[in-house]
């Protein structure tokens, strides 16, 4: 209990944002409205209810989304809005993806559930080979913008190898769909906002372990966040950090530590992996020298080395250090081993430190 | 779980009846050491014994708490339960003492409708089918011939390198192009990739069709796909893509699109034989039946997935038998009976669209091309099993060769009509003539009669 109040509040004020103009948001997500301290399954709850009664062509569905979802993040649209628009599916990963990209291809907003982001593989040829090629392979006939996919991912304490997992590194690799990972409650409502009215199909990781744990101040009315933008949250001099979703925390953690023996640390909150805004991440590297990516997924493989090859190849020359990852272990997502596993603030932390003295 | 708990109540009473067992409160074991009593005092008590699958207390437990949500409606008196219902998740289920399973298959394979006979006349005993007028069956006639005609120009042009690939639909023309002909262009058509009959029936030039083989600059789909891989949105046609089955679910959404519009429209997904064995069919067809949305699943059943036969491709009797699992309504159709496609499509549209709900049909007709260009089917397959499909249904290869096989006018033809009446130089013409023809008959062709 006591944790959770201290997570909570960490991420409430331990986020330091720079402002930004952003390009598309009504409303960058401060200001005007009321703001109301919720978590994050709430923050998604508000998205819904407000995605769906702003466009009454928005379905929601999934498997047991209608009582309100094993993560209580669909709660109360069925009866709000009823069975028509939202509904439980069969349990069936590609039914859902494929009916939803149906449902999109005929001018629909399709808001599909995958319960958890473990078994999205079913979905996987659907997702690939139909809604990210539905537009392009059809001259631009047909198109099914309208999909939004969301699921829990990561880590979550004891999920193992099916509770657990970060594949978002398969779908980054898709020309056609983008792929959005929010940070915060704030954050995901006005992200998931942005990709539901996106005109492309697009992936959406919930972090679940921050479903309960992440209570922010969210404004109670409509406003979006802008796609492929990754926001500086921490401003510093000495080294890049680069990182989405519940991983922020764990850096911020390492920033904090890193501070008190001098190092300063730039921390950049990447949320959309694909398009990626590599503009941002590279402005921060030409100013610190040095970079240093963080995910739960597996190391190998996964999307920090797209972003390591990205920027070695844009600032080669500026950079003082090699690329550091720190990541996840090259293993299926153990149970008892999971602290083990997983990239800690203290993993973190000394790779900051030789990342700065070599 | 509530037939579990019936059955374990049902053998409280024996046991009770064979020895006083007392049924305690708390978690302990029987004298002996056998039974192992539920931790939960106060509900109906399930006796797990030891030998039972769902062995440990925990389990037996769970299986208590199941059987409280779904409380039986009345007490078991005896053991025997042929009176008794079971009143289920889904609705009451009849049960009965006798263990019977349901057979793998009918003993008889569903029949296949038909309207046409194989010499192209109305099969008697008044066969049900919808008439057509002249113009639609011009027409349908037409565009087969077109489509055939296409297709063989087409696959040579591939031959001869100037498309990097083609696939024909010989053998399966009517199944496409009369499914066509008894839609509306509001009907949004979800292809496999054998389909292009149903493009020409909607309007779809020859020219476009071209355009996307070569993928030239007017290539609706912008040259980026192989040919046949075509689509149409002005036709309510929706793009080819290569994934098998991937169209079937989203075949679903689509008419689920359709349903919440109320439009008097449905969607017809295609697919083949091979195609049933996907994931995606099943994926499709139950969603489409949870859903209780308007689509026609038309299933091209032609025999052959390339090269793998439908004996390797499943157990059942073909696909028609599929849809009752999903709660499906299913016909199965001589695919090369111009009338019969006909007919089943409008009926399979009408309850579709009328009472909202998914329905399957599978089409008979053999795939007498290869799979593609790249596929050389006389590998796989005698050169006489071809011929025999291509010539049994195909009226013009039949007209031609029932024509060849039959005999020529008899000789005395040869000198009739010349006057109304034969002269007698004719006369004595015709039977000089006979007299050398018994002469020397190797000099004479021998399909004409003498009599």
């Amino acid at each position: 209990m006591g944790l959770r109040n201290i997570i909570g509040r960490r991420l409430g004020l331990g986020l330091v944002r720079r402002r930004k103009p952003f390009s598309t948001a009504t409303c960058d997500g401060d200001g005007n409205g009321n703001a109301k301290s919720i978590n994050l399954y709430s923050a998604i709850n508000q998205a819904l209810h407000i995605a769906l009664e702003t466009d009454n062509r928005a379905f929601v569905f999934g498997e047991d989304v209608s009582f309100g979802g094993v993560f209580r993040c669909t709660t109360g649209l069925a009866d709000r809005f009823g069975k028509a628009r939202v509904f439980n599916t069969p349990l069936c990963e590609q039914g859902i993806v494929g009916f939803g990209i149906g449902l999109a291809a005929m001018g629909n907003r399709a808001i599909a559930e995958i319960q958890f982001a473990d078994y999205i593989y079913p979905a996987f040829d659907q997702i690939v080979n139909e809604a990210a090629k539905f537009r392009y392979r059809s001259g631009n006939q047909f198109n099914c913008g309208g999909l939004t996919i969301r699921a829990p991912y990561g880590a979550v304490g004891h999920g193992g190898h099916y509770h657990s997992q970060s594949p978002e590194a398969f779908f980054c690799h898709v020309p056609g769909i983008k792929v959005v990972i929010p940070r915060s409650p704030r954050q995901a409502k006005g992200l998931l906002l942005s990709c539901i009215r996106d005109p492309n199909p697009v992936v959406f990781f919930e972090p679940k372990w921050l479903y309960r744990l992440a209570v922010e101040e969210v404004p109670e009315h409509d406003y979006m966040l802008p796609l492929s933008e990754a926001e500086v949250i921490r401003q510093g001099s000495d080294i890049t950090l680069v990182g989405w979703g519940a991983q922020l925390s764990v850096m911020e953690q390492a920033c904090n530590e890193a501070e008190k023996d001098g190092i300063s640390c730039e921390l950049i909150d990447l949320k959309t992996l694909l398009p990626w805004d590599k503009e941002t991440v590279e402005a921060s590297v030409r100013k610190t020298g040095r970079v240093l990516i963080s995910h739960e997924a597996p190391v190998t493989g996964g999307f920090g080395a797209e972003i390591s090859a990205s920027i070695v190849e844009r600032c080669f020359l500026r950079l003082e250090a090699p690329v550091a990852r720190v990541c996840g272990l090259d293993t299926p997502f153990p149970l008892v081993f999971e602290p083990f596993y997983m990239p800690t603030k203290n993993k973190i932390l000394d790779a900051i430190k030789a990342t700065v003295n070599y | 779980m509530a037939s579990w708990g019936r059955r374990s109540s049902g053998m409280v009473h024996h046991i009770k009846a064979l020895s006083k067992v007392e049924l305690r409160g708390k978690a302990g074991e029987m004298k002996g050491g056998w039974w192992r009593y539920p931790l939960q005092p106060g509900v109906a008590s399930a006796l797990v014994p030891r030998s039972w699958p769902c062995v440990n207390t925990m389990a037996s437990l769970f299986l208590v708490q199941r059987f409280k949500s779904s409380l039986p409606q009345k007490q078991v008196e005896d053991d025997d339960d042929d009176d008794q219902d079971l009143d289920f998740p889904g609705g009451k289920v009849a049960c009965t003492s006798e263990m019977k399973f349901i057979s793998g298959s009918y003993d008889k394979r569903i029949p296949c409708y038909r309207v046409l006979g194989d010499d192209g006349e109305l099969i008697k005993d008044g066969s049900d089918f919808e008439k057509v007028n002249k113009e639609l069956a011009v027409k349908m006639y037409r565009d087969m011939v077109c489509l055939q005609i296409m297709d063989t120009f087409l696959y040579e042009a591939q031959r001869q390198g100037r498309i990097s690939f083609y696939m024909t639909s010989f053998g399966e023309e009517a199944a496409t192009i009369s499914s066509a002909a008894a839609l509306t262009k509001d009907d949004i058509i979800l292809p496999q990739y054998r389909e292009q009959g149903v493009l020409l029936w909607r309007g779809f030039t020859l020219q476009e069709i071209v355009n996307q083989c070569f993928g030239n600059k007017d290539d609706g789909g912008k040259g980026r796909q192989m040919p046949v891989h075509y689509g149409s949105s002005k036709h309510n046609f929706v793009t080819v893509s290569s994934p098998i089955a991937t169209q079937l679910p989203q075949a679903a959404g689509m008419a689920y699109s359709l349903k919440m519009d109320k439009k008097d429209a449905c969607v017809v997904a295609f697919i083949g034989d091979g195609g049933t064995s996907e994931g995606d069919f099943h994926a499709g067809l139950n969603f489409a039946a949870v859903m209780e949305a308007p689509v026609i699943f038309v299933c091209r059943n032609n025999g052959w997935a390339i090269s793998t036969p439908t004996s390797d491709q499943f157990r059942s009797d073909g696909v028609v038998v599929k849809g009752q699992a999903y709660g499906i309504p299913s016909i199965r159709v001589d695919g090369t009976d111009a009338l019969a496609v006909y007919s089943a499509i409008r009926a399979a549209r009408n309850m579709a669209i009328n009472e909202q709900r998914p329905v399957l049909v599978e089409s008979l007709a053999y795939r007498v091309g290869h799979h593609s260009t790249s596929d050389d089917s006389t590998k796989y397959r005698s050169l006489s099993e071809i011929e025999h499909w291509k010539t049994g249904r195909d009226p013009l290869l039949k007209a031609i060769q029932v024509a060849e096989g039959t005999e020529k006018p008899p000789l005395t033809e040869l000198f009739t009509d010349v006057y109304d009446l034969p002269p007698s130089n004719l006369v004595e013409q015709e039977k000089l003539l006979r007299q050398t023809v018994n002469k020397y008959p190797h000099d004479f062709p021998s399909d004409v009669s003498l009599h």
